[in-house]
């Protein structure tokens, strides 16, 4: 009986934290909206926690915000974790780098010679474990981003591409149409309506989409207007998960020659 | 007998309760807020007091929005305000942007609280709403930084950023 009643105390104790652990700040959050995630999204999502390193090349061309390059990384997960990016402009070659040593980030403008490096707030690293999507107390949407540590912010569109993860929130839009085979690879191919927001931005109205099965990076997207113009692109050419990468390229040491045009504070 | 063992249970739950990771505190956002993306001075800013934070926003009778950089000390390379906390102990602050606008087509919005940067956004592709960006540490005023063009890109120049409303809260 003793026992008993003590169960009982307790598990109302209990009831009653769970209504005040619930994150609340105004505005920002609800627990009654919140967007169910499909495992691919999920995969998406948390890319980074998929492979241990990846590196590759891809092409992306974005007509309406004049992008055309030809993008070479390398990144590598876990401890000693790290990026390095080149983008290289096909138009008339010139070339911006980006390097992160997890502590760091230092993007180098070859064009305009001139580097700018920060250091980097690791606070923003843990994994989230609350919802990612979901709408606020005035309706609003709210996506919520994860940081990487590896800080290959400039190759998030293929290697950790959380944004094309939450244009698949609403499953009346798209379909899963096929799996293929990609550089080798299983690759998960979703063909669907453009949102009106990103629609008009990118000037298109469908895509086709292919993501790696396994570990949620993005392998092509196809973005078409209305015409069956192609819009945007991104096609990676090149592939090679968890095989040993060149840590060396991680340097964030400031290149000689250089202008500095880092923050100060 | 048996009030004593509701009594004893019910006081190691909340005691336990109290143990437990507290909740972010439902503090006021402070945020820069407008709804125009036309450009406009700084003299327009007006300074409005909140229980916890000061926050700036663009006066009722003008045009503007949070591409506005408060300083001009930072070359024309980044976007800059700065919100007094009233505090002087380090506390790490969770930050949002609102984009709503086809014009904010930074593909690595990177977004900085002082010198460190917290975190970086794509927002040629971001959805419209508040993308919850990262968090980071600063204390007596909370300097948030954003590039304002998109260096990631071999073209930097010209490529417009910055959000519609930037929310700030621990």
């Amino acid at each position: 009986m003793k026992k008993s009643l003590l169960s009982t105390g307790l598990l109302t104790a209990f009831m009653m934290s769970c209504v005040f652990v619930q994150a609340s700040t105004p505005n920002q959050t609800t627990n009654s909206q919140t967007a169910t995630l499909s495992p691919l999204q999920e995969k998406m999502l948390n890319a980074i926690d998929n492979y241990t390193s990846l590196e590759g090349t891809y092409h992306v061309m974005q007509k309406p915000i004049n992008v055309d390059e030809t993008v070479s990384f390398s990144i590598k997960e876990g401890p000693s974790a790290g990026s390095y990016a080149k983008h290289v402009d096909n138009r008339d070659g010139s070339i911006v780098e980006q390097t992160s040593d997890s502590n760091y980030v230092m993007s180098n403008n070859h064009k305009l010679n001139e580097f700018r490096k920060a250091k980097i707030d690791k606070s923003t690293f843990a994994k989230i474990t609350t919802p990612r999507s979901f709408k606020n107390n005035k309706g609003e949407p709210v996506y919520v981003y994860r940081q990487d540590p590896a800080w290959a912010t400039s190759v998030n569109e293929v290697a950790f591409p959380q944004t094309y993860a939450f244009w698949l929130n609403d499953p009346t839009t798209y379909s899963i149409v096929d799996h293929e085979q990609y550089l080798g690879r299983d690759a998960t191919v979703i063909q669907g309506k453009m949102d009106p927001y990103i629609g008009q931005k990118h000037d298109a109205t469908d895509y086709k989409i292919w993501v790696d099965s396994a570990t949620g990076v993005l392998l092509k997207l196809v973005e078409t207007n209305a015409s069956g113009e192609v819009t945007n692109l991104i096609e990676v050419n090149s592939l090679k998960v968890d095989q040993p990468v060149d840590s060396s390229k991680f340097s964030v040491n400031a290149p000689a020659g250089e202008a500095d045009k880092s923050m100060k504070n | 007998m048996k009030m004593k063992g509701i009594s004893t249970g019910l006081f190691i739950g909340l005691l336990s309760t109290a143990l437990l990771a507290q909740p972010a505190l439902a503090s006021t956002n402070v945020f820069i807020d407008n709804d125009s993306t036309t450009y406009t001075t700084t003299s327009d800013m007006v300074t409005t007091n909140s229980p916890a934070f000061t926050y700036r926003t663009v006066s009722s009778d003008k045009n503007g929005d949070s591409r506005i950089s408060v300083f001009t000390d930072d070359k024309g390379y980044f976007y800059h305000w700065e919100f007094p906390t009233g505090s002087s102990i380090p506390t790490t602050y969770n930050l949002s942007v609102y984009l709503n606008d086809t014009s904010f087509t930074n593909k690595s919005a990177q977004y900085s609280f002082g010198v460190s940067t917290i975190g970086s956004i794509n927002q040629y592709s971001a959805l419209a709403g508040n993308n919850w960006i990262g968090s980071g540490t600063d204390w007596d005023t909370i300097h948030v930084k954003v590039e304002s063009y998109d260096y990631a890109s071999a073209h930097p120049a010209g490529t417009k950023t910055g959000a519609d409303q930037i929310n700030i809260w621990n």
